[in-house]
């Protein structure tokens, strides 16, 4: 292999020959013009060659000599290419002619010691890192300190010395896969390269650019905590932490992404998640091939048993205290960086219609909340739909008065039922969309805009009745009364195909439709669990806890479904009321005057 | 991959899905509301020509439709809220086709609230009439039915406070003189009675008057012949023996002046033969509230001078009701049917039951609890 050093290191004989040898140098000469001639002569064959490309490729060409020569540089007959030779130089070529040649890639070479002065280097990410922590903690302290090396230069006990004593940091592990030292140093890692060890020394000088913690946005609530995740997987295990102090709390970690190397925790509680769920989810997630995870979502495809179907199976919130509370129940929680939704499996349709706020208020409450939610689905799923199949298919099951009112709304107007509530809902989906793209000021004026001058217009245009606004402004509320936003979409795409039987089939469509949507529900399972879970199979515990919440002290065990290892969930509220000793002396002296 | 055989299998379902709900030929032709007019009352009068009959048709205007719902889409239409529209023909069929023609809309029988027919309808017309309303299926069955000697415009015309006539006989079959006695009958009851042997149609009369329509007396069946229309007084003993009595008011002057008010009574008719002879029994019992009386404050042998002199009233006015029923040999109150449950072999030995019924031996009882107000003191 052609070697810059090696030539070096081989031209000297030969010139001290050449100056030998007059002769042999003139024919070497003539041989180098010979040369020259005929590239000359190349070079001018050929035409129309743009100068700054060849200048490009040039330039690139003199990069990757150089990565050549650095890799070179670092070969050993016993060592393979990904491991670090101790060799600073060797360290910084190949720094250098790789990731250094990144603006955002610091490369600092330093000589370690006051006396002893052993070349050392250092790579950090800029802006990943906190400066200070190099600055003081490491660099200033590694020239400073000067009191092993006075006993020796064995570089091994120098890297302990350096390692134990020297770095002030408090996370510092060692490395010596250059793969895996690269992979670090991306992650926001600090790596110090000491002269003549085989290890490098990788310190936890990460400080990410976070966002503050916010207050929830999609899932709000009312009297429980106003807190949501960010983007760091850090920050979000210490909300889960902050909410969990059982040591139990496990978070185990895997690498997705070949390129963005993302890291993606499974968290779980043991001695209370079913150990078979954590394996399985963790099996699902190992199978992962993908170039890069940008977010969480791209893997619910592995997680969901049925990756086509319309409703959700991995339940997503940006709210702590839910996967907090969804942990305790034996679930398993998803997190993964960069992603400020929190995945949480398994999950039954059930799930997404609860809140923590159910359990921020008394049973009455949180069950009329729940009820209302439920109505609220039916009435934005089947409104239209009933609207259509009583107006134009089976107006004879509508009482004779309404159907009064119903034909008299719609005296005069040009469009169907049908194309009534079509165009209605367009018109709200179009206006959704529109609010959501725009910022949080103008979309709350288009959605007042847009509701108050459509709606009024319309009706004032004839072309809807004043009986559609009313059904389309419940089908449009209803149909978000799920706590869980994406629980609204399947049943938005359904609207579309319950009005599609609703028109053709009348009440019977209907009927038909729900039947079909009731079918895949009912076949759906996450991980094991059927998705209708407790009413499909049916379990009188669970149930408890579903359509109406049952008080505390009726719900003291855990969902049957996951199967935990530790079913009970707290102990019989039994309060023995215990009078105040010194407030009844008082009262029975009062009484007794 | 996905198995082949398995996506077959999908098409196939789909396919044969598809092709169910394509046979489904009862929604295909259904038409949508706003090609329809609503058809809201029917009157059945006898036509000129021997042999027709002439149906009307209670309809709403686009103008009443859009006046009654507060809509302003139609663009402020005016105009009488209904119209009634008339076909003559041999059947409901042809009458119904005449009427259709003079209209842009399917006449649409799925929510008629009211029929009316005409005492004046021979009983093979009203045979051939009850007959078709009852196999057409888009007519609800549940509207009330009426008799009526007056015109078909004249009875509605008299609803001063509807602003759809039709729509006062929707729910309750009541009125301001007839609140008494129940007496609204549906469609669905008179066609039983029709054709149920043993039992006669019994259909209130409406008569127009200036305060509204008047439903205080009766009109009496033998089979499909009408046969004759009681007088209040007769209408409100057959109530009684209906068990058809709601609100109605027993004084006692010689008792103290106690008032007693009915609040709902019941009648139990049964027919049996009783060693070789036909028996029937009619049982009233009656729960009424002690209004009022004299001495303010009543004894328990004061409540039960009354309810013993309420029950032989009761029973009075319920037997005076079965010798007239008896007389004009109308079976009213279904004794026959009563025996057909009870002994259907008995019965059908009885080819022609009205011939039998006149000489029937019935045994009036009566009974009634009297509930205490409290002491008024």
């Amino acid at each position: 292999m052609w070697s810059p050093r090696a030539r070096h290191q081989g031209a000297e004989p030969q010139a001290s020959a050449v100056r030998d040898s007059d002769a042999e140098m003139t024919s070497q000469a003539h041989r180098l013009a010979h040369s020259l001639n005929d590239t000359q002569a190349v070079l001018g064959a050929i035409s129309g060659v743009d100068a700054a490309l060849l200048k490009q490729l040039i330039s690139q060409a003199g990069a990757l000599d150089q990565e050549l020569e650095a890799l070179t540089r670092t070969l050993h007959p016993t060592a393979s290419l990904d491991e670090f030779p101790g060799d600073i130089d060797a360290v910084y070529d190949r720094l250098k002619s790789g990731v250094g040649q990144s603006p955002d890639i610091i490369i600092r070479r330093f000589l370690m010691g006051e006396k002893a002065k052993i070349p050392a280097l250092l790579t950090f990410v800029d802006g990943l890192t906190d400066t200070e922590m190099i600055d003081q903690d490491t660099i200033m302290l590694a020239q400073q300190y000067d009191q092993a090396f006075t006993q020796g230069h064995d570089p091994q006990t120098i890297h302990q010395v350096v390692h134990d004593s020297v770095i002030a940091s408090g996370h510092v592990t060692t490395e010596t896969s250059w793969s895996k030292l690269m992979i670090k140093l991306m992650g926001g890692n600090t790596i110090l390269f000491l002269s003549g060890t085989s290890t490098a020394l990788v310190i936890d000088t990460v400080k990410y650019r976070a966002r503050s913690l916010t207050t929830p946005t999609t899932e709000r609530s009312v009297l429980g905590p106003q807190e949501a995740f960010n983007e760091v997987v850090l920050t979000q295990m210490n909300l889960l932490r902050m909410r969990m102090k059982t040591p139990n709390l496990r978070f185990d970690s895997l690498t997705i992404g070949d390129m963005s190397q993302t890291t993606v925790i499974v968290a779980h509680v043991e001695g209370l998640t079913n150990p078979e769920l954590v394996a399985a989810v963790k099996r699902k997630l190992s199978v992962a091939k993908m170039a890069s995870l940008n977010v969480g979502q791209e893997l619910t495809p592995l997680l969901a048993s049925r990756t086509h179907s319309l409703f959700p199976q991995v339940r997503r919130t940006e709210r702590p205290d839910v996967v907090a509370r969804e942990l305790t129940m034996g679930k398993v929680a998803i997190l993964v960086d960069n992603t400020p939704f929190v995945m949480v499996v398994p999950n039954t349709l059930a799930d997404f219609y609860q809140t923590l706020e159910d359990y921020t208020m008394s049973f009455w409450g949180a069950s009329l909340e729940r009820l209302i939610r439920f109505l609220g689905l039916f009435l934005g799923l089947l409104l239209p739909p009933l609207y259509i199949a009583l107006t134009s298919v089976n107006p004879e099951l509508l009482p004779t008065k309404l159907v009064i009112t119903i034909a008299g709304s719609r005296v005069g107007l040009p469009l169907p039922p049908v194309m009534e509530v079509l165009t209605m809902w367009a018109i709200i989906e179009i206006l959704r969309e529109a609010s959501l793209r725009l910022p949080k000021e103008l979309s709350n004026t288009l959605g007042t805009v847009g509701a108050i001058v459509v709606g009024t217009a319309i009706v004032k245009a004839g072309i809807v009745s004043p009986l559609m606004i009313v059904i389309i402004t419940l089908t449009a509320l209803g149909l978000f009364t799920s706590p869980n936003y994406e629980m609204a979409t399947p049943w938005r795409v359904l609207f579309w195909f319950l009005i599609a039987l609703s028109y053709l089939f009348g009440l019977f469509g209907i009927i038909l439709g729900l039947l079909a949507i009731l079918s895949h529900l009912a076949s759906l399972e996450n991980f094991g669990v059927p998705y209708l879970s407790p009413f499909g199979p049916y379990r009188w515990r669970d149930l408890k806890d579903t359509l109406v919440r049952f008080p505390e002290s009726a719900l003291t065990k855990r969902p049957a479904y996951l199967e935990p290892l530790e079913v009970r969930k707290s102990a019989h509220w039994h309060v023995d009321p215990m009078p105040h000793p010194q407030l009844e002396q008082a009262q029975r002296e009062q009484r007794n005057g | 991959m996905a198995n082949p055989h398995s996506w077959r299998r999908v098409v196939a379902w789909a396919l044969l899905l598809a092709l169910s709900l394509g046979a489904l030929t009862g929604c295909w032709d259904d038409k949508s509301l706003d090609t329809r007019t609503l058809v809201l009352a029917m009157g059945f009068y006898p036509a000129r020509q021997p042999g027709e009959v002439a149906v009307y048709f209670a309809v709403p205007t686009p103008a009443g439709l859009t006046s009654d719902s507060g809509s302003s889409s139609s663009g402020g239409a005016s105009g009488p809220p209904l119209i009634i529209l008339q076909g003559v023909g041999h059947s409901i069929g042809q009458a119904f086709s005449a009427a259709q023609a003079s209209t842009n809309r399917d006449l649409y029988l799925g929510h008629t609230v009211f029929l009316l027919f005409s005492t004046k309808l021979s009983p093979f017309m009203l045979r051939r009439l009850v007959n078709a309303l009852d196999r057409i299926g888009t007519l609800d069955k549940t509207p009330f039915v009426a008799a009526t000697s007056a015109p078909f415009a004249a009875v509605l015309g008299t609803i001063p406070q509807e602003h759809f006539p039709p729509l006062y006989y929707e729910e309750l079959f009541s009125c301001t003189t007839c609140q008494q006695l129940m007496l609204g009958v549906r469609f669905w009851q008179m066609s039983d009675r029709l054709w149920t042997p043993g039992v006669d149609l019994v259909l209130p009369v409406l008569k127009p008057t200036r305060q509204g329509p008047a439903v205080d007396e009766v009109a009496l069946y033998r089979n499909t012949r009408y046969v004759a229309t009681l007088t209040p007084k007769e209408t409100t003993a057959y109530g009684i023996a209906a068990g058809r009595s709601r609100k109605t008011s027993l004084f006692f002057p010689r008792l103290w002046d106690a008032n007693l008010d009915f609040v709902a009574d019941k009648a139990r008719v049964s027919t049996e033969v009783v060693h070789g002879r036909l028996q029937a029994t009619l049982a009233i019992h009656a729960t009424a509230t002690l209004e009022s009386i004299a001495t303010a404050t009543e004894t328990a042998g004061q409540v039960a001078r009354i309810s013993r002199r309420a029950a032989r009233l009761l029973a009075d006015e319920a037997a005076a009701f079965v010798r007239l029923s008896q007389r004009d040999d109308v079976d009213a109150l279904g004794f026959g049917r009563a025996l057909a449950w009870a002994q259907p072999q008995v019965f059908a030995r009885y080819r022609h039951w009205h011939r039998v019924y006149p000489h029937l031996t019935v045994a009036v009882r009566a009974s009634i609890t009297v509930n205490r107000l409290g002491d008024l003191r």
